[in-house]
């Protein structure tokens, strides 16, 4: 706690220390540009929306309504203040616990994205027992129990959504978790023949399939098809961040970091995407890597400073990748592997290990490892090399 | 004009790249030694002014500095009426102090508003309540940088977070003073040299041949016991020298190791203090071993000071503190054990039962310290 308090002092001083005000000169001259400009429909539509609400405050429905568009533009745009205010939208509602689905679902969505997984469960537990045939809430849970590593669960959860929408979703689910569980190659072969005989699908759910088979691929050595599966998913022309990143990470294992920096070009404002371009503009000494390194150091301790600890996974590939920290890398990887689990956070909590030289912080991914019987040759390297030395 | 030119590019890139973050406002409260006012310099993102005041009234998406400039006044009410002074139970009053004027912040452009607050009974305690935008954004905090009276130096700032759920906070009048924080580190130090037991069983075993010499291959009583404290001050200022040099370089980040080096080898420099006991190998030398381990047995305090972490407004004070606190600590143990020690020099329960016995003892619990750190024993596999 004191070590906390000591480095929100530290990271406080610059912040005050350099600001220095000015007057524009005129009148005229743009000081701010603003969201929701000509070319951002969605952020205009949501904002007529919200001056709808002043008129009509005690409109359920239009609350409801606000806050998952605002929820979605966050997801789009990685917005945090779309979060918030999304959050304020249902706010008044929380007395009285509307019997709405819609009410639950958009309150469990927030509640995950400030990682309250057990708050957001029982959220959209609610939420599909008042639409029993909504499949977005059973979805969701089956994507929270994915980052707990409660595989049975996801597994439930993806059983529960085969009636509710397209096959493939179900599908997909189920493979996400026999992928993670020791069924890797079943699981490839299996989504890959049942994409193939999906017939016509949204163009999202093709996105989403496309990235988990290429990460699959990836995981199988099949860096081909892996490539394949990602270029097609790119070529469905939606701009989604996760899959950005999933791709900018496999062309910075396949060394070719050159093609990262014209992937992601002008996705400086996404921490996660920022992170990759500095990752792979340190590679090629690329005259920008610096700039983007300090961008990133000063989002993270802006992060730092307000108490923020949502992307630590970052944080930890940032201080041992970029900065060279491995001990402060450590630290933010097993702080972030007490709530979210996933193949990516066990991996970057055994790296930093790996480097600190302190094979038992790795001790619970190492576990997992062993438990899940989850296959990747990167993981295994980095088990066999924290636990090898000690026989 | 060409460098104009390249300005303008590099302003607009800064717009595009604007970085997405939560919202914040940043609050600079300064209070003045025998004054009732406290000035504020609070900073708010023209974004957020936006979103509740309707800022842009061409709705073109893009803030010119008329269309804030025009509103300075609706700002700075909408701000004050959210952000609440009292001292001694009554509210302090706003007043506007400059012109509001505008700075850049890693996510836009902010809105910086200079204020004073007249607080009248500032003695006795001061409380703020801050509710900006919390009503339309709940992640949205304030950040604030409170300045006490009487510190004209920042470095005695404190930061305090405001959010939803810590809205109201007091503000302490009296900073923690360099006493404070050089006691505090003080107490940290006695504090973890006695629950550090390997530091203190090195220290120990070094010591335990100090009430005695070597002649002809047995362990005879020492003579006098001028001669045994100038071999407890050899050993005691060699470890002390040798721990403070490296705790320090380790402390400002100059050199660090892998704690599982650190921590096997303070282990094995317990068990080879230990043995050195049965045998006297280094008979008047053990300074030279208490220096050589001391310097690892610095890295294991610099850990422990890590954890603790170190005011970076009084970094050389707390380290010097920790350090004051280690050798107190360390004195404490030497004053109770070379007077029994020496009194007992003679007895065949020192000679055999403490110096071999407690040696072979304090050799074996090392040991087994040795091989569970070196081999992290508690793994999994």
């Amino acid at each position: 706690m004191l070590k906390l308090f000591a480095a929100g002092l530290l990271a406080l001083l610059p912040l005050f220390a350099h600001a220095a005000p000015f007057t524009p000169a005129s009148d005229a001259e743009i000081v701010e540009r603003l969201p929701g400009g000509a070319s951002d429909p969605a952020a205009r539509r949501v904002e007529s929306l919200r001056k709808q609400l002043a008129a009509r405050p005690g409109d359920v429905n239009l609350r409801i309504e606000i806050a998952r568009r605002y929820f979605d533009l966050a997801m789009a745009q990685g917005d945090p203040r779309y979060v918030g205010y999304a959050a304020a939208a249902i706010a008044p509602l929380e007395k009285t616990a509307p019997e709405d689905a819609g009410y639950w679902l958009a309150r469990g969505l927030i509640q995950q994205y400030s990682h309250d997984f057990p708050g957001a469960l029982k959220s959209l537990q609610r939420a599909s027992e008042l639409e029993p045939d909504a499949y977005e809430p059973v979805s969701w849970r089956a994507a929270i129990h994915m980052v707990q590593t409660n595989y049975k669960d996801a597994l439930g959860e993806c059983t529960r959504m085969l009636p509710l929408a397209h096959p493939l979703y179900a599908q997909g689910c189920t493979a996400y978790v026999n992928a993670a569980t020791g069924n890797l190659n079943q699981a490839y072969a299996t989504l890959s023949k049942q994409f193939t005989q999906a017939g016509d699908i949204p163009p999202e759910l093709a996105l989403w399939t496309r990235t988990r088979l290429a990460e699959m691929a990836n995981r199988l050595q099949q860096f081909d098809q892996a490539e394949a599966h990602f270029q097609a998913a790119l070529a469905l022309g939606i701009t989604d961040q996760f899959l950005l990143a999933a791709y900018g990470d496999f062309l910075l294992q396949q060394q070719r970091p050159q093609e990262v920096i014209k992937l992601l070009a002008g996705w400086e404002r996404s921490d996660v995407l920022l992170l990759r371009l500095a990752l792979a503009g340190k590679a090629v000494n690329d005259g920008r890597a610096r700039t983007w390194a300090g961008q990133l150091r000063e989002r993270f301790e802006a992060a730092a400073r307000r108490g923020d600890r949502l992307h630590e996974q970052e944080a930890a590939r940032f201080e041992l990748d970029i900065e060279g920290k491995p001990h402060q890398a450590l630290a933010s990887a097993a702080h972030n592997y007490a709530t979210q689990k996933e193949p990516r956070d066990a991996e970057i909590l055994l790296r930093s290990a790996a480097a600190a030289n302190d094979a038992r912080a790795a001790r619970p991914a190492l576990d997992w490892l062993k438990a899940s019987g989850y296959e990747d040759p990167a993981l295994g390297k980095l088990a066999a090399q924290l636990t090898g030395d000690r026989k | 004009m060409k460098r104009f030119l390249m300005a303008l590019v590099a302003s607009v890139l800064a717009f595009a790249a604007h970085a997405h973050k939560p919202s914040d406002s940043y609050l600079t409260l300064r209070a003045a030694q025998n004054s009732s006012e406290i000035a504020v310099r609070w900073d708010i993102a023209l974004r957020d002014l936006d979103y509740v005041l309707e800022l842009d009234r061409d709705g073109n998406a893009a803030l010119s500095w008329g269309e804030v400039r025009t509103r300075a006044d609706d700002i700075t009410r909408y701000a004050t009426e959210r952000l609440a002074l009292t001292a001694g139970g009554e509210s302090c009053t706003w007043q506007t102090t400059a012109p509001m004027q505008l700075d850049r912040h890693s996510d836009g452009t902010y809105a910086v508003l200079s204020l004073t607050a007249r607080c009248e009974g500032l003695q006795r305690g001061l409380k703020m309540n801050y509710s900006l935008l919390f009503d339309v954004d709940p992640s949205h905090r304030g950040l604030v940088q409170w300045v006490p009276p009487g510190n004209a130096a920042d470095a005695s700032s404190q930061a305090l977070v405001f959010g939803t759920g810590n809205a109201e906070q007091p503000l302490a009048l009296q900073p923690q003073s360099a006493w404070q924080t050089f006691g505090q580190y003080v107490v940290e130090g006695v504090w973890h040299i006695w629950i550090g037991f390997d530091h203190i069983l090195f220290l120990l075993s070094l010591l335990l041949p100090a009430v005695l010499v070597r002649v002809s291959r047995s362990w005879q009583p020492a003579p006098s016991l001028k001669g045994s404290l100038i071999e407890v001050l050899k050993v005691v200022t060699a470890f002390t020298l040798a721990h403070s040099i490296t705790l320090t370089l380790a402390a400002l980040g100059v050199i660090s190791l892998p704690s599982r080096i650190v921590e096997s080898t303070i282990a094995a420099s317990v068990v080879f203090a230990a043995l050195n006991n049965l045998r006297g190998t280094l008979g008047k030398r053990v300074w030279v071993m208490a220096f050589v381990f001391g310097l690892i047995h610095g890295f294991g305090f610099a850990s422990v000071l890590a954890d603790l972490g170190l005011p970076q407004q009084a970094l050389a004070l707390a380290l010097v503190g920790f350090n004051v606190g280690v050798e107190l600590g360390q004195l404490a143990i030497v004053a109770v054990f070379v007077p029994i020690a020496f009194a007992l020099r003679r007895t065949a329960f020192y000679r055999t039962g403490v110096l071999t016995g407690g040696s072979l003892l304090v050799a074996l619990i090392a040991s087994y310290w040795f091989i569970q750190r070196a081999f992290d024993l508690q793994g999994p596999f």
